[in-house]
């Protein structure tokens, strides 16, 4: 794995690991009971993201964030499969997820960084991003990096009382193997 | 007549999905054919409310079936369904696939889904216009997203909202089932 860890400013972005797999999971439940995600209404376990993140072909990677002391990570990024479908091997679902606690500080945009930056290295040809229709500055990054609106699939989502629609964003990348 | 699959029907199950694999049919986002202990092992794991239903001729030959999934990139999310439908290849084009689509519809409000969704090749025109004909709209379009055969290709997402009234083509159907239900 070349070019990891990486520093920018006091953030530290290296590889996930198995061992990380608590604390990933923990700040992806703590999205879906805040209905931020858009995963689905129940908490993912453990073993459902350690399937999902690592029982995976090589290309499919996942970046954590964390404070350089062996402590919990503040945030992850993944370039997920979008599904076991055998079309898919070159398309990359993008997903980044923060502590509630670690927010405000950039980890988000950096995590999501570096991810598009390996991307083409990894051979992805279109990367994927499923969103909420809000928060709106999402839906603005998104656009900013060269995400175009594929559409949107109407309620379909649980959150709370509504039932919510969720957008699909697709980036082509450029210079991919 | 139109029935809930059985183990037994596996072998033809995969038989009909693996023509849907050949070249120039643009039906399945699998390239790897199937066997009938996968289609066995499928079965087993498409419990309640989803399913699988055959198609089944008067003399006794399963000429199509469909099955009602969780939506593959999002598998957890309760109350949509994931539309498949294959009819096998001498028998295309007629009546067999609109008859599977409104089984699918009318089982899905039974269960109590709220919309379906059909995940579908742009190139696969039928498919997309018989959906089209039973109040799918299009929803996304993914550029370029799959890799099939070396060529990329477009994939579409259409969604049927099961609250809206029914186009009249669909009403056809799903009352000659009804009738073949009573």
């Amino acid at each position: 794995m070349n070019a990891l860890p990486i520093r920018r400013q006091s953030i530290s972005i290296r590889r996930l690991e198995p061992r990380d797999i608590g604390s990933a999971a923990a700040i992806y439940n703590q999205a879906i009971v805040s209905g931020e995600s858009t995963y689905g209404p129940d908490v993912i376990s453990e073993e459902r993201l350690r399937n999902e993140l690592f029982d995976a072909p090589p290309q499919f990677e996942s970046y954590a964030c964390d404070g350089n002391d062996d402590g919990p990570v503040y945030g992850w990024a993944a370039l997920a499969r979008h599904t076991h479908r055998d079309i898919y091997d070159t398309v990359a679902e993008l997903m980044v997820f923060v502590s509630a606690e670690h927010r405000r500080r950039g980890l988000g945009r950096a995590l999501a960084e570096h991810a598009l930056s390996r991307a083409p290295q990894l051979g992805f040809r279109v990367l994927l991003l499923i969103v909420q229709p809000e928060p709106a500055f999402l839906l603005a990054w998104a656009m900013r990096h060269d995400f175009r609106s594929a559409g949107r699939l109407s309620g379909v989502l649980p959150v709370g009382e509504r039932w919510q629609d969720i957008l699909v964003f697709e980036r082509f990348l450029e210079g991919s193997r | 007549m139109i029935r809930p699959a059985r183990e037994e029907d596996a072998e033809v199950l995969a038989h009909i999905y693996n023509q849907a694999m050949k070249p120039g049919i643009y039906a399945t986002a699998f390239v790897t054919p199937v066997t009938r202990e996968n289609r066995l092992v499928w079965l087993r794991q498409l419990c309640p409310p989803f399913g699988v239903w055959v198609y089944v001729s008067g003399s006794g030959e399963v000429l199509g079936w469909c099955s009602l999934s969780p939506f593959a990139p999002r598998a957890n999310y309760p109350l949509i369904a994931e539309v498949s439908a294959y009819v096998e290849e001498n028998h295309r084009f007629g009546s067999i696939g609109g008859h599977l689509l409104a089984c699918m519809v009318i089982e899905a409000r039974r269960r109590g889904f709220r919309s379906l969704v059909s995940i579908v090749f742009e190139k696969n025109v039928v498919s997309i216009a018989g959906c089209f004909e039973a109040g799918f709209q299009p929803r996304a379009t993914l550029y370029a997203a799959a890799t099939f055969d070396k060529v990329h290709e477009n994939v579409s997402w259409i969604q049927k909202d099961l609250s809206a009234p029914d186009p009249p083509v669909l009403r056809r159907l799903l009352d000659a089932l009804r009738a073949e239900e009573q």
